[in-house]
């Protein structure tokens, strides 16, 4: 391998061609010292001048963004705030009353403007207090000659670069914003990668070995989110193949628009429900558009993340309702509060936990805090009115906990149904599967649920004691694993005994190599990435549920995930030679 | 120097926020006058956002629009009308 490549993990599908923008979170040592009589004036022009940079470096990023809804949104915010009197004045007279520098002078401003707003009740307020403090960061890095960071700033069109992005951070990141994400943590199934896989933006992650930090913004970059590849400066025969190779892949893509509209229903008539995971509203209108049947899952963490204060019922059944009915006539899936885990909340004061994912989350939290749980409950019967809601309950491993749960929503629903809300009437209440523990009483939890659906990241990382994100191990994380196999069975014949049904959500789900032994399996519904969806319609409409039944049962009684892979490799790609060509070839 | 003030109620759900404070100073940018927007014993710079903001003027809470210069009196009817139309909002 040359100098100028790295391999990492392929993330999300696709090929990016674009230059680099190198999310750098060095801390800002701001420079203090006094000024002589006769500098004032240059210092206060100094000061001037870094607003000045800030809000033309800010207008060309906004110049370029197509995008003019929410993002359009913070950057007007931001503009507001670089040319409000108040910050330039304060800062200014610092400079001429104090003799400080310009650095000083504008960082003892923004320390007393966040005194005045952390005073105050309003938690609204008190959070704008963090955004002058992200416009104030820009100028004090124009003003000491830096770079600015944070990814909301990412200009238009380029690959971010980061050693790692937390979920908020990436919740920044509107669809079409950027053209791809490389980074140096992460694997196939930590949020990075779910989340660019939501958005559909090519990601490689796991590239290791310390070498964004030396990397300048503005290098050419090829990165392939399938085979992991990342070509730092590549020559020009080099991006024409990769050029090329992109061209093709939106060639096929193309071809499989024709399955969008089409039932996942085998030759032989047993069909799958095909449905989207989707995390923010504006994603839904595509989910549509690639032929989801309803939304598998969406999770309500985002509504709690980057703020400081909770959001109430009245904001809860707002968003709820506009994904209602943005997938109407169809249903959501919405999952209850699932906080804990890699994704720490700003708006819930909890206390350090040395292994969040076996820690305090999802319905764990919601006992912790029922009035939280009830309020989000409210929200979701609520909601019913205006479309069809499916309640999910997270993270269960005790039959006490789907009691406790089933026991608040009833009580909630007539509460909800009394005054007037009827809609509540028809929601489905519905406990997710993701704990060994709940998939081996599922034929106990199942009488209690009107549907299951299966959470295979955790469950496969609770069932092989496999932390998907530590990339010493990552290799361990096997779905086709005998183990996990045989715990999705359990859990489909307990739903099968119960008269509901089994869905699955999960990155299993979208994997089309996995489409047979899952339809198999006895799952009704998968709920994926969108874009995975026509090629999964297309696999289940050629296919017969005979054929998929025999590869099974083929499979079953083999002892190992590398045995069953490779099996199920084999027939896959013997019966869709052009399909799994794509997906195995660059291997 | 004309000085003018009057008193009004905020009358629009969200209160004195980031979008209300926004259209505020847009319109008080207009005026020559200095503007003051007074609540209690506060007062805050009327063309700066981010002092209006720090007001935080509630729904049904009085507030002062005071205005001093050549223009004031039509600052501070404009301003006045403003308020009492919500900031444009619909509630």
């Amino acid at each position: 391998m040359s100098e100028k490549q790295r391999s990492g993990v392929g993330g999300s599908p696709g090929i990016a061609i674009a230059p680099a923008y190198v999310l750098r979170r060095e801390r800002l040592v701001i420079p203090e010292y006094r000024i002589e009589a006769q500098q004032v004036e240059a210092e206060v022009e100094r000061l001037e001048r870094a607003f000045r940079d800030t809000r033309s470096r800010l207008a060309k990023i906004r110049e370029g963004l197509k995008d003019t809804g929410l993002v359009g949104d913070i950057f007007d915010a931001q503009f507001l705030f670089l040319e409000d009197p108040t910050l330039i004045e304060n800062a200014s007279r610092n400079v001429r009353e104090g003799r400080l520098n310009a650095e000083w002078a504008l960082q003892r401003e923004l320390r007393r403007l966040e005194a005045v707003f952390e005073s105050m009740t309003d938690p609204y307020i008190r959070e704008r207090a963090s955004d002058v403090g992200f416009v104030v960061r820009r100028v004090l890095h124009a003003l000491m000659g830096r770079e600015p960071e944070g990814l909301q700033n990412a200009p238009p069109g380029v690959i971010v670069v980061a050693e790692d992005l937390s979920p908020g951070e990436f919740a920044q990141v509107k669809r079409g914003q950027i053209s791809g994400v490389v980074t140096e943590g992460g694997s196939r199934t930590s949020h990075v990668t779910i989340m660019a896989r939501s958005l559909e933006i090519p990601a490689v992650v796991g590239t290791e070995g310390g070498w964004v930090r030396g990397l300048a913004d503005g290098t050419m970059l090829v990165i392939d989110g399938r085979s992991g590849a990342v070509l730092i400066d590549p020559d020009e025969e080099r991006v024409a193949e990769y050029t090329k190779r992109r061209a093709d892949h939106q060639t096929l893509d193309r071809q499989l628009l024709r399955y969008v509209p089409l039932p996942a229903e085998t030759r032989d008539g047993v069909a799958m429900s095909m449905l989207a995971n989707v995390d923010q509203i504006e994603e839904i209108p595509d989910a549509l558009r690639y032929g989801a049947e309803g939304i598998g899952l969406y999770r309500t963490e985002f509504l709690f993340l980057n703020r400081t204060d909770l959001p109430d019922e009245e904001e809860q059944l707002d968003s709820y309702r506009r994904v209602v009915e943005a997938i109407a006539p169809y249903s959501a899936v919405i999952r209850t509060l699932d906080l804990g885990g890699e994704k720490m909340p700003t708006g819930l004061s909890l206390s350090e936990e040395p292994n969040p994912a076996l820690g305090l989350r999802g319905v764990r939290m919601s006992s912790a805090r029922p009035e939280l749980f009830r309020t989000q409950l409210r929200a979701l019967l609520r909601a019913a009115d205006c479309g069809h809601v499916k309640v999910l309950l997270p993270m269960v491993s005790t039959l006490a906990e789907v009691k406790f749960a089933r026991r608040s929503f009833e009580e909630i629903r007539s509460e909800v149904t009394g005054a007037g809300h009827i809609g509540a009437q028809k929601v489905e209440f519905g406990i997710m599967i993701e704990t060994p523990a709940a998939a081996v009483i599922a034929d106990l939890i199942a009488p209690h649920a009107d549907f299951l659906s299966i959470g295979t990241n955790d469950l496969i990382q609770y069932t092989l004691a496999v932390d998907r994100s530590n990339e010493q191990v990552a290799y361990l994380y096997e779905p086709l694993h005998p183990a996990n196999l045989r715990m999705i069975q359990r859990i489909c014949q307990a739903a099968r005994r119960a008269g509901i049904v089994s869905g699955m959500c999960g990155e299993m789900a979208g994997e089309p190599l996995h489409c047979w032994i899952l339809l198999a399996l006895g799952v009704g519904e998968l709920s994926m990435a969108p874009f995975a969806i026509p090629l999964l319609k297309k696999l289940f409409r050629e296919s017969n549920a005979s054929e998929a039944r025999s590869l099974l049962s083929d499979v079953l009684h083999l002892g190992s995930a590398d045995e069953i892979r490779a099996h199920v490799e084999r027939t896959m790609a013997g019966r869709f030679p052009v399909e799994f060509e794509r997906i195995l070839g660059t291997g | 120097m004309n000085r003018i003030e009057t008193e009004v109620e905020i009358c629009n759900e969200l209160g004195l926020h980031l979008r209300a404070a926004a259209a505020f100073a847009k319109l008080a940018e207009r005026f020559d006058s200095e503007i003051t927007l007074e609540r209690g014993s506060m007062s805050a710079n009327g063309k700066s956002v981010i002092a209006l903001v720090t007001l935080a003027a509630a729904k049904g809470m009085r507030v002062r629009v005071v205005a001093e210069g050549d223009d004031a009196e039509a600052a501070v009817g404009a301003l006045v009308e403003l308020i009492a139309n919500r900031f444009g909002e619909e509630q």
